[in-house]
């Protein structure tokens, strides 16, 4: 009887275990990006990333309830790294964008620069958060939430050198 | 910045702006946040005609958006407190 009990309290974690696991999925990312990166599962950076799209985000959002983890890796977009953003924004070259899924995050430690539009853009989002990012030199604000988003949270941030001039945006 | 958004314990430095909150925005609280030098000095001389401030207000007061001890030296439609008043959060703490 004993036996029994130890048996079903056994496959009991086994089937916890593997729930959790399923969960839990993950893809790693590195390298060159040529277009849109789309997530739709938990991801980390394991290396640094290079964007070389136009006209569109660099990586976005395509499922609700993830998270963006940058593992303390560097998400880098095309402008020039001595004039910045070249005066110009771009506002569909976004670097990370939320694509109107919700409850969603992005974890730093991390940075994301050089974009010619927003670093992060939080777009139609409800619930979410970005914490511990170092966004700069990006064209339009480092860290945007646009006005149909709600319940996000900005916190633990570093937002330096974005926005233009021209611009009303800026660091956050 | 739409509506019910905590913006909070932040480092804005050298932007065009530091933290805007755009004219739709409602009830938001920015609070505890280190924004000084927006915009940079190398644009304000440049461009003199750039009015980036520190953080800034859009909304009409009727919004409910929140500031509370956050450390600027210039401010639109938001208090900037003195720094000893100020209560700025460091980030990770």
């Amino acid at each position: 009887m004993k036996r029994r009990r130890r048996t079903l309290v056994i496959l009991v974690l086994a089937i916890g275990a593997l729930a959790r696991s399923n969960m839990a999925a993950a893809e790693d990312i590195s390298g060159t990006i040529v277009r849109t990166l789309m997530l739709s599962e938990n991801t980390r950076l394991v290396g640094d990333i290079t964007c070389q799209v136009t006209g569109a985000p660099c990586i976005a959002f395509a499922a609700s309830n993830i998270t963006l983890t940058l593992n303390g890796f560097t998400i880098t977009g095309p402008n020039d790294a001595a004039a910045g953003c070249k005066g110009t924004s771009v506002g569909t070259e976004t670097g990370i964008s939320t694509n109107a899924q919700n409850n969603v995050g992005i974890r730093g430690p991390g940075v994301v620069q050089r974009f010619q539009g927003d670093g992060i853009l939080f777009m139609a989002t409800t619930r979410g958060w970005v914490q511990g990012v170092t966004a700069t030199t990006n064209c339009m604000s480092g860290i945007r939430v646009n006005p149909a988003s709600s319940a996000i949270s900005v916190e633990s941030n570093v937002s330096v050198r974005n926005g233009t001039a021209a611009a009303a945006c800026g660091g956050i | 910045m739409g509506s019910n958004n905590i913006v909070e314990a932040n480092t804005a430095v050298g932007n065009s702006n530091g933290i805007v909150v755009f004219p739709l925005a409602s009830n938001n609280a920015v609070r505890q946040n280190l924004a000084v030098g927006n915009p940079p000095i190398q644009q304000t001389t440049s461009v003199p005609t750039a009015s980036g401030v520190d953080i800034w207000d859009q909304s009409p007061a009727s919004n409910g958006n929140v500031f509370s001890g956050n450390l600027c030296l210039t401010a639109v439609n938001a208090s900037c407190p003195t720094s000893t008043n100020a209560t700025p959060r460091k980030p990770g703490s």
